[in-house]
């Protein structure tokens, strides 16, 4: 760690003016002080109420709900009872007493710190130099997840590249094709070679050199050449150049109109 | 004077703690006699930031990587407005609006409850991007780019009505529009070391501007209907996408003798109608079953060139001389792109008296596309007879058909009979069977005016077939210990076969003819464990384990593990309340990530050319706070990140990586002028060193934060 700091040497008396201000003010505030500190999902005054109340005003939500994955969360048992719409919305006593209001209860479609508390590992990845916004706030979870479980879309099947893919293409319409020379890679969705959250290396790819590609394109030595996808690429010094994209040579990775190896 | 020897601290202290013991006689408290009241519904707040960001400092890569520009940040932070909720019409209003930097969200709601509703949504923000690459240490090259042209503006907007005319019917028509318009920069390391007549080059970082703008405009309408027993819906929609892109690549920017740009201009305008209809019925108490079923149309053409030239944007000009052999580019590109889609899908819940649920479904799906281009092929290629470059011009076609059947369903069980755990397995299977039928057509017309050549004749058969397997439980023994343990198996195989296979010997790299098969395996356990230690004390652990391989075979060997990529990741935090007014969080995060091929393998000539290169990283956070007066609230927090996954190749090839750390802290005041009148004055401090660029990526900012919220 390289952080350079002021270097902090004070006297014995500032230490013991500091340690008695720092018990004074415990003191004072202790004494004069009932205003609490609220971490989210919580909120001030309210208790958990449990889901079945929640389903009395929205039944859609809870209907659709019972097929999700978060709905693997729920048990009978009371030690599971904050664990259903509340344990990411929050206690919901004063919201469900008030017969709504959206400032008694939280909301994680503005704001990700509740999804983020169980996905820790994706909080990690927000915190990358080369991530989706959410962090920023321009973007949250539910742009591109449905924690409710959406019944029209499962129904619909809907549309065009629906499946992993169906929700980036609403932002990237470019990449979403189809091209006459389409890459292969393509059809498994854009996690193949993006980490949709973030990731340490630039455009959010799983891998940063050559061997993102290598995966799929083996190398194959034979005498003096190496070659990928039976081309040799040590002609002229092709594989020295940096990455297959970086290159020059293969920029349409995500499909080509007019050349059959990707290069534009 | 004794007293004139107290520290500076001792006097802060003393001031502190007199702010703290007299009442400010202004602000209308609530104390401890009183009660704490509730949260207003409707807010205003005010933002006012202003950074410092030194001249030396790299201004384009900490907007990039924080979203601060170099200018005073102002603006309104939030505004929310909602009616009185017993009004037989509700309004809310919710937005926000900042000038630096420049974002704007708004979102109305208005509605009169199980009556109509209208939504408005928008949003507009600034992304920025600046792919800068890396530092060169063997020309000490690195790419500084103009940060004004760093950046793209992105406009959502939508409305939604709603309307329902009576109990059972609910109308629904939705527009929406989705802009992106400006620059990114990326880089290349040129086409350096590449065979130039006579010699070869040395390798240099190229800057490569990609000029954006698409636009996506939807409108849709839905009906719903819901008797309490069936519901049913249908929706007809229509979207129209267009994408306009040009990269500017300057090819030898550090080689005036060999300079040239290529202006790579493509646009494609789709226009996708959409059909789609569902039913849902409650077939009897314990079992539910749904279908629905969709058809998708995607009619679209594509335009574009590919043109070498002095400049960026330069027309196609005759008299432009080669200078380097294999310069490809392309004229006049007119394309077109037609896609047909039906779906089907079926679906059952059964929940038996007692603690199961079964859930099962089918989903069948029809795909059929065809697309079909021509242009114009340029090329310079080399008489080695006259040693000149010499060019070429081709007339080209390319043509695909495809089609492809899926049949995919699931299978998941879940068990909730035991009162504190939740059991649950789930079974996918997919497969696929499809056929790709390509063409590619070159005739030259110069300088020879030749008959037609067929580059590429090929009809595919492919099949894959693709399995999940995931189980896991959730068990809380306790209140205060709860456990997710899951585990996950995913497995594709692929295989492609040739009926008919002409390639030119030149274009043998069309993927995937040249795999013949590839297999890909996923294994992966995780682990979450809440633990209450202490009332007071919560930790959360999150533990994955992930495993991943691809066997691929080509069509000349035998069948090998391309790919290897082993990832660990594990996630702790620690929050700790020990006074209603007071908390501490801590978390850590350590990503060990390793992707492996053969290729770095390879003994002899090419050795250590390609490197496995890892994807690691480690965070730390840490954040308190604490309510220390009636007036005063203390707000501290600390962000380390550390990536030191660099590889400095460049003696053979090019580097990779980055080996940065980057430190935030925050120290905020908040002032609570009464109820429901709260300032926050903060300083924030950011820093980044990265050795991998040379110290040119490094940045050192200070920022002044503050805001101001109103409720009301």
């Amino acid at each position: 760690m390289k952080l350079q700091l002021p270097h902090l040497r004070a006297p014995f008396v500032v230490r013991l003016w500091i340690c008695l201000g720092t018990v004074l003010l415990v003191f004072i505030a202790c004494q004069s002080v009932n205003r609490t500190v609220l971490m989210v999902p919580q909120t001030k005054g309210a208790e958990f109420v449990g889901s079945e109340d929640c389903m009395l005003c929205h039944e859609d939500l809870g209907r659709n709900f019972l097929t999700t994955n978060h709905a693997r969360l729920v048990v009978s048992d009371e030690t599971g009872f904050e664990l259903g719409c509340e344990a990411c919305h929050g206690p919901g006593g004063l919201h469900s007493m008030e017969g709504g209001g959206s400032h008694l209860i939280h909301n994680p479609g503005r704001n990700p710190a509740t999804c983020l508390q169980c996905h820790m590992e994706v909080q990690a990845q927000f915190s990358l130099p080369h991530s989706h916004p959410v962090a920023d706030g321009q973007l949250s979870c539910v742009d591109c997840h449905d924690p409710h479980g959406d019944e029209e879309k499962e129904l619909f099947a809907e549309g065009i590249l629906a499946r992993e893919s169906g929700s980036c293409a609403e932002c990237h319409p470019t990449q979403a094709g189809p091209f006459v020379f389409e890459h292969e890679a393509m059809r498994d969705g854009c996690t193949t070679c993006h980490e949709t959250h973030g990731s340490t290396n630039d455009k959010m790819l799983k891998v940063r050199n050559a061997n993102l590609c290598l995966q799929c394109h083996f190398t194959e030595k034979r005498q003096n050449m190496l070659l990928i996808g039976g081309i040799d690429h040590t002609g002229f010094n092709f594989i020295q150049q940096g990455t297959c994209w970086t290159a020059g040579c293969h920029e349409a990775v995500h499909g080509s109109h007019v050349n059959g190896s990707l290069r534009f | 004077m004794k007293i004139a020897c107290i520290h500076p601290l001792s006097w802060f202290t003393l001031a502190a703690g007199l702010v703290m013991a007299v009442p400010v006689s202004a602000v209308d408290f609530y104390t401890s006699d009183t009660e704490e009241p509730e949260p207003k519904p409707n807010e205003i707040s005010f933002r006012f930031n202003a950074p410092s960001i030194d001249e030396d400092d790299n201004a384009a890569q900490v907007a990039e990587t924080l979203g601060i520009e170099d200018a005073n940040q102002i603006g309104l932070q939030r505004f929310y407005y909602a009616n009185d909720p017993d009004s037989d019409w509700r309004f809310i209003m919710d937005g926000r609006w900042l000038v630096q930097p420049e974002e704007i969200y708004l979102s109305v709601d208005v509605f009169k409850p199980e009556s109509f509703y209208v939504n408005i949504d928008f949003q507009h923000w600034i992304d920025y991007d600046y792919g800068a690459g890396i530092y060169y240490p063997p020309t000490n090259t690195f790419a500084v780019l103009d940060p004004d042209l760093l950046s793209k503006k992105i406009s959502k907007f939508k409305l939604t009505l709603r309307a329902i005319p009576g109990d059972s019917v609910e109308w629904d028509f939705g527009y929406s529009f989705f802009n992106r318009d400006g620059m990114s920069v990326s880089t290349i390391f040129g086409d350096d070391y590449q065979y130039v007549l006579g010699r070869t080059q040395s390798r240099g970082i190229i800057p490569a501007l990609n000029d954006i703008k698409e636009t996506v405009n939807t409108l849709e309408l839905g009906v719903k209907s819901e008797d309490g027993i069936t519901r049913s819906g249908a929706r007809v929609f229509f979207q129209r996408r267009e994408s306009e892109r040009t990269r500017s690549v300057e090819r030898a920017a550090q080689q005036p003798s060999r300079n040239r740009f290529t202006t790579d201009e493509q646009s494609s305008k789709d226009d996708l109608f959409g059909l789609s209809g569902y039913v849902r019925r409650e077939l009897t108490d314990t079992l539910s079953g749904s279908v629905g079923a969709s058809f998708t149309t995607l009619d679209g053409e594509v335009s574009g060139s590919r043109i070498f030239g002095s400049g960026p944007g330069a027309s196609y000009d005759l008299e432009f001389a080669a200078l380097q052999i294999d310069d490809r580019g392309f004229l006049d590109l007119d394309g077109m792109r037609k896609l047909k889609q039906w779906i089907f899908n079926a679906n059952l819940v059964y929940e038996p008296e007692g603690n199961w649920r079964w859930t099962t479904g089918v989903r069948l799906e029809r795909l059929d596309s065809e697309a079909f281009n021509s242009y114009l092929d340029t090329v310079y290629q080399i008489d080695w007879g006259d040693q000149r470059y010499e060019r070429q011009e081709a007339v080209m076609s390319s043509e695909n058909s495809k089609n492809s059947t899926d049949l995919s369903g699931f299978f998941e069980i879940r068990y909730k009979g035991f009162s504190k755990a939740m059991l649950y397995s789930r079974v996918e299977g997919a497969t696929q069977e499809g056929s790709l039928d390509e063409t590619w057509d070159r005739r030259e017309v110069v300088p020879d005016d030749e008959s037609m050549e067929n580059l590429l004749s090929r009809a595919t058969e492919f099949d894959r077939l693709r399995g999940t397997w995931e189980t896991g439980v959730n068990y809380y023994p306790w209140t205060r210990v709860r456990l997710s343990l899951e585990g996950y198996l995913k497995y594709r195989k692929y295989d492609f076969g040739y009926e008919k296979l002409i390639m030119s010997p030149n274009d043998e790299t069309r993927y995937p003819g040249y795999i013949e098969n590839q297999t890909f395996y996923t294994r992966d356990v995780n682990a979450r464990l809440h633990v209450k230690i202490l009332p007071s004390l919560k930790s959360v652990t999150r533990i994955d384990l992930q495993d991943s391989s691809i066997d691929t075979q080509d069509r000349l060997h035998p069948e090998i593990e391309s790919s290897d990529r082993e990832r660990v990741v594990f996630n702790q935090s620690l929050t700790w309340t020990p006074h209603p007014r007071f908390f501490i969080t801590a978390a850590y995060h350590l990503v060990d990530d390793m992707t492996k091929t053969p290729a770095p393998d390879i003994e002899g000539t090419f050795s250590g050319i390609l490197v496995n290169l890892p994807n690691d990283y480690w965070q730390a956070d840490l954040n308190l706070y604490c309510v220390i007066s009636k007036l005063i609230d203390l707000e501290l927090g600390y962000h380390y990140l550390e990536m030191s996954n660099y590889i400095d190749n460049s003696p053979l090839t090019v580097p990779y990586g980055s080996d940065l750390e980057q430190h935030q802290a925050l120290a905020a005041v908040i002032l609570h002028f009464g109820q429901f009148t709260v300032a926050r004055i903060g300083y924030n401090y950011y820093q980044q060193t990265d050795a991998a660029s040379a110290g040119l990526r490094d940045y050192d900012i200070h920022m002044i934060t503050s805001s101001l919220q109103v409720q009301f």
